[in-house]
């Protein structure tokens, strides 16, 4: 699947790919297309807002969005596991969800 | 640019094209584009990762390698790409669908007697399960016959007809023949081997359920091919054949189809990535109208064959007889010789490279013009050369007047 999303007046595509899948549940990878930088920190502070499990190892935020866990690179990259439905677009909405938080922050 | 640096800039383009004698078998195999060969030589040299479920930037970028290149074939026939799915060729692609679809006894299937094999056995073999298979006639030089097209679409659940005949050449009118199937109710699939090569095709706008490819018609890589299925005929098609990629879930109790993406399923195992990538940058190279440096345009070069190879005491030329649209191809036979004593006679004297036989379409020569042996075939593509059409004349008339 391929979407795209325009940030910051910058239009950036993404493909989603389907790694595994477990029935209800799926795990995804999102790869954007051209160079995006995260602020990590930001998305941190926003999923931890929301009393969700969170923490940064390596550069990687790692997170558990209910059923959902997440590995964010600050490059954009992203494995979002047992995503429910399994789905392209369920995965996408919890990709949204993280740079969201960035989002906020910044505003 | 004058006419030998056109020549020229189309040699760079096509680095196989040979140096003596001339190449006139591009309906079995265009040349490979030289964009294709770097793609594919970049792949194997720099990424040369399986695609998918690598949770590496090497894996990834072949991930993102592999979907640009469906992006690539879904444009060059004006597609979704999400409804474009990979085949190891046109035949697998066709071949997917007759064995896909849930057949019931008494189903009725029309297909076209100027078809290839690969568009006609598939079909004819469903008679085993029950399936009423109806053959459409042809006009004497090769288009199909809209009146009994259009007869044998009644009640028909499918009906499959090529885009343009590569025995032949003739052009079909593809968007009048779908809508002659899909107003009686038919699904339509439509080969599209020879077509694609020629014509830029707006496949959507056409609107049939299924179009098929290949990449060697089109300056590709050959094993890979593809096909444009539409939603109803995905709701209607099963996969053959499963493996990796195909689940949506498995235990030993049982296993479901992956429902996303649609064409996910017709894509079990590892693909044929390299192919895939090479096919993607021969349909950019395709879309790029590079064809516009052709030294002469390749319609300008088969009428200068028709009418050459027609000019020839004791040569009959096929399928020319009609004022319908043509691809840049010409069947003809030379009095006193076997088509493949022609082929064998111009390759070793000329170093002129043609395809003889039936071509895969021994129900046409034998329905058409009562012929086994089928015919010799020149054809042409966008680095042909008026040279090379003067070659195959001379060699041809000198064949008569040896003989």
């Amino acid at each position: 699947m391929r979407t795209e999303l325009v940030r910051a007046g910058k239009s950036v595509s993404y493909v989603i790919l389907e790694l595994c899948s477990y029935g209800e549940t799926g795990d995804f990878q999102v790869l954007p297309r051209s160079a995006v930088s995260l602020q990590l920190d930001s998305i941190l502070a926003g999923v931890r807002e929301d009393r969700h499990q969170a923490g940064i190892a390596d550069d990687v935020l790692l997170a558990r969005l209910n059923g959902t866990s997440v590995s964010l690179y600050s490059d954009g990259r992203s494995v979002l596991e047992r995503v429910a439905p399994c789905s392209g677009s369920a995965a996408w909405d919890v990709y949204l969800y993280l740079l969201g938080k960035e989002d906020g922050r910044e505003a | 640019m004058d006419e030998m640096e056109q020549s020229e800039s189309i040699r760079r383009s096509f680095p196989s094209l040979p140096v003596r004698g001339a190449y006139l078998d591009s309906a079995a195999k265009t040349l490979t584009c030289l964009p294709a060969l770097e793609a594919m030589s970049d792949y194997y040299q720099n990424l040369d990762a399986n695609v998918d479920r690598g949770i590496y930037i090497r894996s990834a970028n072949a991930s993102l390698a592999l979907e640009d290149a469906r992006s690539s074939v879904a444009s060059m026939i004006c597609v979704p790409q999400d409804q474009l799915a990979f085949f190891p060729s046109t035949t697998w692609a066709i071949n997917a669908v007759a064995n896909g679809i849930a057949w019931n006894s008494g189903d009725r299937v029309a297909t076209t007697v100027i078809e290839h094999h690969s568009n006609f056995l598939p079909w004819l073999n469903l008679r085993n399960r029950g399936v009423d298979v109806a053959v459409v006639k042809s006009s004497p030089h090769g288009y199909i016959d809209s009146e009994d097209l259009a007869r044998k679409s009644e009640g028909a659940r499918l009906v499959a007809f090529t885009h343009a005949s590569n025995a032949l050449g003739t052009l079909q009118d593809i968007q009048s023949l779908t809508e002659t199937a899909r107003e009686r109710g038919a699904m339509v699939l439509i080969d599209g081997a020879q077509g694609v090569s020629h014509e830029n095709t707006d496949v959507g706008a056409v609107g049939p359920d299924a179009y098929a490819f290949s990449g060697h018609k089109c300056f590709g890589p050959t094993g890979i091919g593809a096909m444009y299925l539409s939603r109803r005929l995905l709701d209607a098609m099963k996969p053959s054949i499963l493996g990796g990629g195909s689940a949506g879930d498995s235990s030993p109790e049982g296993f479901t189809l992956r429902t996303e993406p649609a064409t996910a399923v017709f894509e079990p195992g590892t693909p044929n990535i390299a192919g895939i990538i090479g096919f993607g940058a021969a349909a950019s190279f395709r879309l790029s109208g590079v064809c516009c440096d052709a030294p002469v345009s390749t319609e300008a070069l088969s009428l200068k064959l028709l009418e050459g190879l027609l000019s020839i005491p004791g040569v009959e030329v096929f399928g020319c007889g009609d004022t319908g649209r043509r691809i840049p191809v010409a069947s003809f036979s030379v009095s006193g010789y076997s088509p493949h004593q022609v082929g064998m006679l111009l390759s070793g004297k000329h170093e002129i490279m043609v395809r003889t036989g039936h071509h895969c379409t021994p129900t046409l020569w034998k329905t058409l013009y009562g012929r086994t042996e089928g015919a010799v075939r020149a054809s042409l593509h966008w680095y042909s050369t008026a040279k090379d059409v003067d070659a195959l004349l001379e060699a041809v008339a000198l064949l008569k007047t040896n003989r």
